[in-house]
């Protein structure tokens, strides 16, 4: 590795903090939603609190992380070129297949602690919980390529 | 890839571990204090050990290995500093939850993940290089 990659102009730090703590709170708020979730077989409070922490600490962190994401791109002048780098691939495809997983799996986790509550099955909180899950290994993998640039 | 990039992917993935473990250990106590939230503290708190010892193992491999890095740099000793603070306070936080002084371990978690988004932006601006 050399030292090319810690030069960055000094306009880049303020969006790359912003999209790194975005990306780190979303993590967070999907770790705490899964194990919540996957938890809350028959606790409707703890499935509401999944859904809460979903919505409240997920959604606006993925926004940040998203927009962030973005003002760096355009900050490094990149976002009128073809992406040519697997790593900004990998983030592109990570961040917006997200979106997808994580808006089903909002509704899901907000339609099963209601179902939850009125007694009946607990299988859209799995489904939810997996979703979520995915999203959250695939951020993984997705932060690794940001720091590793692989290709 | 060179060693170091995966070493890198590898300090920057304990990171995102750590801070998550955090961030829900915060969901938890903050918006759960009085349900039973075992497994996913159990969880959160394996992120945050986990996260812990990787970024220290991971970032003086790299502090000893990538040329132009020194241990004893300015932004490098600050974050190991740092890093030693916030563990310090998450430690401590983490004993006066379990002992059930709630108010001293939400005052050492901020401590804490204060420390960690100092450490943050050390990594990111890099003062001094």
């Amino acid at each position: 590795m050399t030292l090319l990659a810690a030069i960055r102009p000094e306009s880049w730090n303020l969006p790359l903090f912003l999209h790194v703590l975005g990306a780190m709170l979303v993590a967070g708020g999907l770790l705490a939603s899964v194990s919540l979730l996957a938890s809350a077989r028959r606790d409707p409070d703890l499935a509401r609190l999944g859904y809460r922490t979903l919505a409240i600490v997920g959604v606006p962190s993925y926004a940040l992380m998203w927009g962030a994401g973005h003002w760096t791109y355009s900050r490094e002048g990149l976002d009128e070129s073809a992406i040519e780098s697997a790593w900004v691939a990998i983030g592109f495809a990570v961040t917006e297949v997200g979106v997808v997983l994580l808006v089903a799996a909002l509704v899901l986790a907000g339609l099963a602690q209601r179902r939850l509550r009125a007694g009946r099955s607990t299988r859209l909180l799995t489904v939810a919980a997996g979703l979520l899950l995915v999203l959250l290994v695939a951020l993984g993998a997705a932060a690794w390529a940001m720091a590793a640039k692989p290709g | 890839m060179t060693l170091d990039d995966w070493i890198l992917g590898f300090h920057v993935l304990s990171a995102f571990a750590l801070v998550s473990g955090m961030v829900a250990l915060w969901t938890l106590a903050l918006a759960a204090p009085g349900a039973d939230v075992a497994t996913a503290s159990r969880v959160a708190r394996a992120a945050v050990l986990s996260g812990s010892v990787g970024t220290l193992v991971f970032g003086a491999w790299l502090a000893l290995t990538v040329d132009g890095y020194d241990l004893w740099d300015g932004w490098i000793a600050a974050a190991f500093v740092l890093w030693t603070v916030g563990v310090a306070a998450g430690a401590r936080s983490s004993v006066a939850f379990r002992s059930g002084d709630r108010a001293r371990g939400v005052a050492l978690h901020a401590v804490s993940t204060l420390a960690l988004v100092l450490v943050l932006a050390d990594m990111i601006w890099k003062p001094g290089t």
